[in-house]
C-alpha cells in the first residue's frame, strides 16, 4: 500500500474520516449543485443538459461513496481519476447547459463542488497528486467556462479563485500532516520484562533444580538416587526450555497456533501490531484464547488466517476501520464478519 | 503542548492549521488578482489591498496561543472589519458589485473561513464559522445597502462554510469510530515491544539456565554416587550464586536469543568491565547456514575482543539487520578509533580473524573507523554460505 497518503499512513485515525467525508461529501454537493441549478435557472440554455449534469454529479458522489469504503481499501489513483473525471464532466455538461447565458460564473455549482471533493480525496491520495488532480480541475473546468461564458474572463476568476485554494489546501493537509508524522513517529517503548522473566525460571527451578543442587552442595556428596534425579530433572527441563524457545508471539497472546514452518516469527512489528489490534478491537468470546492461527505458505510468500470466536457479531463500522489497518501491514488482506465467527485473512512475504 | 505525549492528532492539527491558512492565503490573493482583472479599477483594487490585508491580519490572530474564545473574537471582529471596508471600497469602485454575494465578495469571505479553521479543536471551526458569517452577513446587510449594493444569499460563502461543516463532522465523526481500535492499537503497540523484549530475555534466561544449570545436573548425573569434587562444587556453588543474584535475565546484559554461536560468542567476549548491548532483527539469526554461522560468530567475537582491548570503553553495540539476501552485523564502539589507512599491526586481527572468515562464507566485511570517534564493523553475510 502506498505509504505517502494519509489513510495509509494513519489508517485509524486519518484514513477513518474518509468514508463519512465521501457520503457526506457526495450528499453536500448535490445539494448545493440542486440549489445552484434552482437559484440560477434563469442562466439555464438547456434544462435536460442540467438534469443530465446533476445525474453524473450523483454518479460521482456514489464513485466516491463506494471506493472510499475501508473494505476496498487503499484508494488508488485509479479512483482518484475516476472520481475527479466524473465530476469534472459533471461541470463541464454544466457549464453547457448555460452555453451563451451564464452571464454570473460565480454562482456556477462547479467552483462549489470541487473543493468538496478535493477535502474528500485529500486523506486518500498523495499530495502531489491531489494538487495534480485540483490543478487540472481548475483548468479543466477554466477552459469549459472561457468557451461557453459570454464574460470568460470574469468566468475564469471565478472559477480559478473558488477551486485553486482548496486544491493547495487539500495538499497542505496532506503534506504537512505526513511530515509532522514522519517526525514524531518514532515512539519508543522502553519497558523491560526481564525481571518477570527471570522470575519464571527461578519459580521452575526453585521446584527441583535449585533444592537438588543446594542439597548437593552441601553435603558435600551426591547420592545414586541424586545422580539419577539430576538426570530425570535435566531431561525434563531440557524439554520445557526447547518448547518454550519455540513459543511464537501468537502463542503468547493465548492463540492456537499451526505454524509448521514459522512463518508468524518472521512477522514485522508493524504486521504483528495491526493484528493485534484487530483483535483487541472485536467483541471476541474470550481475549485469553481468541482462536486459532494458521499459517501455511511456500518459499517466502504466506497466507495467515486467525478465526476468532465472537461473543456477538460485530457491526460493520468497527470492523471496516481495521481493514485499512490490516492492508497498510499486510500484501492483502481481507475480513469476514460472520454471526459467531470473525475471519481474518492475511498475505505476507517474509525476508529471505 | 511540550510536555504532551506526541500522539497522530498533533500532526493532523498541524495538517489542518497549514490546510486553512494556505485556503485563506491563495483564496485573498486570488480573489485581490481578480479584482484587478474584472473590476479594472486599478486604483481602487490598490487600496482593496488594504482591507484584504485586515482580513489575513484577523485570520493570524487565530494561530497566536491566545485563549481560544478571545482569539475567535478579536479575529472575527478584525475579519469583519476587513470585509466590510472591501465592501466599501468596491462599491465606490468604477464597477460596483451587483449584491454582496456578488464576485469577488464570495472569496473573501471563504478566505476567513477557512481560517476559522484554526479556531481550536472538535466543533470549533465549524462555531467560529457560524460566527463569522453571521456578524460579517449581518454587517453586509447594514451596509451594503446604504453604499447601493444589495444584500443577497451568498451560495458559494454557504458552500464555504458547509465545507468547514463537513471537515469537522468527518474527523470528528472518524476519529469517533476509530477510538476502540485507536487505543487497541496504541496497546498492541506496547505489547508487541514488550513481547520482543521477553522473548530475548526468555532466550538469554534459557541460556544461561543451560549454561549453568543443566550442565551442574548432567554433571552431576555422570558423577554418579560419591564425594563431590571441589571443581563441581565451586560450580554449583557458582551456580546457586547466579540464580540468586538480580537481572540476569535482562537482554541489557548479554542476552542469549536464538542465534546460538552468535550469542555465546559475544557472551564469550564480555566480561565484568566490558558489555555488549544487542539489538535489532536477533529472529534472522535463526536461518543462518551452519558455516555461515560460524563464520560470523567468530568474526564478531573478534571484533568485540579488539574493541574490549583497544577501545578503551566500557562496552559496544551489536545490531542485527536482516535484508534480502542476508544480515548484516554491526559491530560500533564510541572508544579511541584508528585510521585504517595506518593500521597497527596488533589489528593484523581484523584482516584475519574478521576479514578472511567472512570472506570465506561469500561475505564482505566493512571498516569505519576514526581516531578519537570510534569504530563500526560492517558484518554482511548471505544466509548460506557461497562459493
Amino acid at each position: 500500500m502506498n505509504r505517502d497518503t494519509l489513510a495509509a499512513r494513519e489508517p485509524l485515525l486519518l484514513g477513518a474520516p474518509a468514508p463519512v467525508l465521501a457520503g457526506g461529501g457526495a450528499a453536500l454537493a448535490l445539494v448545493l449543485a440542486a440549489a445552484a441549478a434552482l437559484l440560477g435557472r434563469r442562466e439555464l440554455a438547456a434544462p435536460g443538459l442540467e438534469i443530465v449534469a446533476l445525474v453524473v454529479l450523483a454518479v460521482a458522489g456514489v464513485a466516491a461513496v463506494l471506493l472510499a469504503s475501508p473494505f476496498r481499501a487503499p484508494f488508488t489513483a485509479g479512483a482518484h481519476a475516476a472520481v475527479l473525471g466524473l465530476v469534472l464532466l459533471a461541470v463541464v455538461l454544466d457549464a453547457a447547459a448555460q452555453d451563451g447565458r451564464n452571464a454570473v460564473v460565480a454562482d456556477d455549482w462547479g467552483p462549489m463542488v470541487l473543493p468538496v471533493f478535493l477535502l474528500v480525496l485529500a486523506t486518500l491520495r498523495p499530495p502531489r497528486e491531489v494538487l495534480l488532480g485540483g490543478v487540472l480541475a481548475a483548468a479543466a473546468s477554466s477552459a469549459a467556462v472561457a468557451a461557453l461564458s459570454p464574460e470568460p474572463l470574469r468566468g475564469v476568476a471565478a472559477v480559478l479563485t473558488g477551486v485553486l485554494p482548496p486544491a493547495i489546501a487539500a495538499t497542505a493537509l496532506g503534506a504537512t500532516t505526513l511530515r509532522a508524522l514522519r517526525r514524531g513517529g518514532a515512539r519508543a517503548v522502553t519497558r523491560s520484562d526481564a525481571a518477570s522473566v527471570q522470575e519464571e525460571a527461578v519459580a521452575r527451578l526453585e521446584a527441583e533444580a535449585i533444592p537438588l543442587l543446594a542439597a548437593v552442595e552441601d553435603a558435600g556428596t551426591i547420592t545414586a538416587a541424586q545422580a539419577e534425579r539430576a538426570r530425570a530433572i535435566a531431561a525434563g527441563l531440557r524439554a520445557a526450555l526447547v518448547a518454550d524457545l519455540a513459543r511464537g508471539w501468537l502463542a503468547d497472546a493465548g492463540f492456537r497456533v499451526d505454524d509448521p514452518d514459522g512463518y508468524a516469527e518472521r512477522m514485522t512489528a508493524a504486521q504483528r501490531t495491526a493484528l493485534r489490534t484487530t483483535v483487541a478491537s472485536l467483541p471476541l468470546a474470550d481475549f485469553e484464547r481468541p482462536g486459532l492461527a494458521s499459517v501455511r505458505g511456500q518459499d517466502r510468500d504466506a497466507v495467515l488466517e486467525l478465526a476468532l470466536p465472537v461473543a456477538a457479531r460485530p457491526r460493520r463500522t468497527r470492523v471496516a476501520p481495521l481493514v485499512p489497518l490490516l492492508r497498510s501491514a499486510f500484501a492483502r488482506a481481507d475480513v469476514r464478519i460472520g454471526d459467531e465467527q470473525v475471519s481474518v485473512r492475511v498475505e505476507l512475504t517474509v525476508p529471505r | 503542548m511540550s510536555d504532551a505525549v506526541w500522539t497522530p492528532r498533533f500532526a493532523l492539527s498541524d495538517g489542518l492549521r497549514a490546510a486553512g491558512l494556505w485556503y485563506g492565503g491563495t483564496a485573498l490573493a486570488l480573489a485581490l488578482a481578480s479584482a484587478a482583472l474584472v473590476v479594472g479599477d486599478l486604483r481602487a483594487v490598490a487600496v482593496l489591498a488594504v482591507p484584504v490585508a485586515v482580513i489575513a491580519a484577523g485570520g493570524l490572530l487565530l494561530v497566536l496561543p491566545l485563549p481560544r474564545p478571545v482569539a475567535v473574537a478579536a479575529a472575527t471582529v478584525v475579519m469583519t472589519a476587513g470585509a466590510t471596508a472591501a465592501l466599501v471600497v468596491l462599491a465606490r469602485s468604477a464597477a460596483p458589485p451587483a449584491s454582496t454575494a456578488a464576485f469577488p465578495l464570495p472569496p473573501l469571505k471563504i478566505a476567513m473561513l477557512a481560517f476559522g479553521v484554526n479556531a481550536g479543536r472538535r466543533r470549533a471551526p465549524l462555531i467560529a464559522g457560524v460566527a463569522i458569517t453571521a456578524v460579517t452577513e449581518t454587517a453586509a446587510g447594514l451596509v451594503g445597502p446604504a453604499l447601493g449594493v444589495p444584500w443577497a444569499f451568498d451560495l458559494p460563502a454557504t458552500a464555504g462554510l458547509a465545507l468547514v461543516a463537513l471537515a469537522s463532522s468527518g474527523f470528528l465523526v472518524g476519529g469517533r469510530r476509530t477510538a476502540v481500535a485507536r487505543r487497541a492499537s496504541r496497546t498492541a503497540a506496547e505489547q508487541d515491544v514488550l513481547a520482543r523484549t521477553r522473548a530475548i530475555a526468555r532466550s538469554r534466561a534459557a541460556a544461561v539456565v543451560h549454561d549453568t544449570v543443566l550442565g551442574d545436573l548432567a554433571a552431576l548425573a555422570a558423577i554418579g554416587a560419591g564425594p563431590l569434587p571441589p571443581a563441581a562444587a565451586a560450580r554449583v556453588r557458582s551456580t546457586l550464586d547466579l540464580l540468586a543474584s538480580p537481572g540476569w535475565a535482562d537482554p541489557a546484559a548479554p542476552p542469549d536469543a536464538v542465534g546460538g554461536p552468535v550469542l555465546a560468542a559475544i557472551a564469550r567476549a564480555e566480561d565484568p568491565d566490558f558489555s555488549v548491548r544487542l539489538d535489532g532483527e536477533l529472529a534472522a539469526l535463526r536461518g543462518l547456514d551452519g558455516a555461515v554461522e560460524g563464520a560470523l560468530a567468530a568474526a564478531i567475537e573478534q571484533c568485540l575482543t579488539n574493541a574490549r582491548i583497544h577501545a578503551g570503553v566500557e562496552g559496544a553495540d551489536v545490531t542485527v539487520l536482516a535484508d534480502r539476501d542476508g544480515l548484516t552485523v554491526m559491530v560500533a564502539d564510541a572508544g579511541a578509533g584508528f585510521d585504517p589507512d595506518a593500521v597497527d599491526p596488533d589489528r593484523l586481527g581484523l584482516s584475519t580473524a574478521v576479514v578472511a572468515r567472512v570472506e570465506a562464507v561469500g561475505g564482505s566485511v566493512r571498516v569505519f573507523a576514526r581516531p578519537g570517534v570510534g569504530t563500526t564493523v560492517l558484518l554482511a553475510v548471505p544466509k548460506a554460505a557461497g562459493p
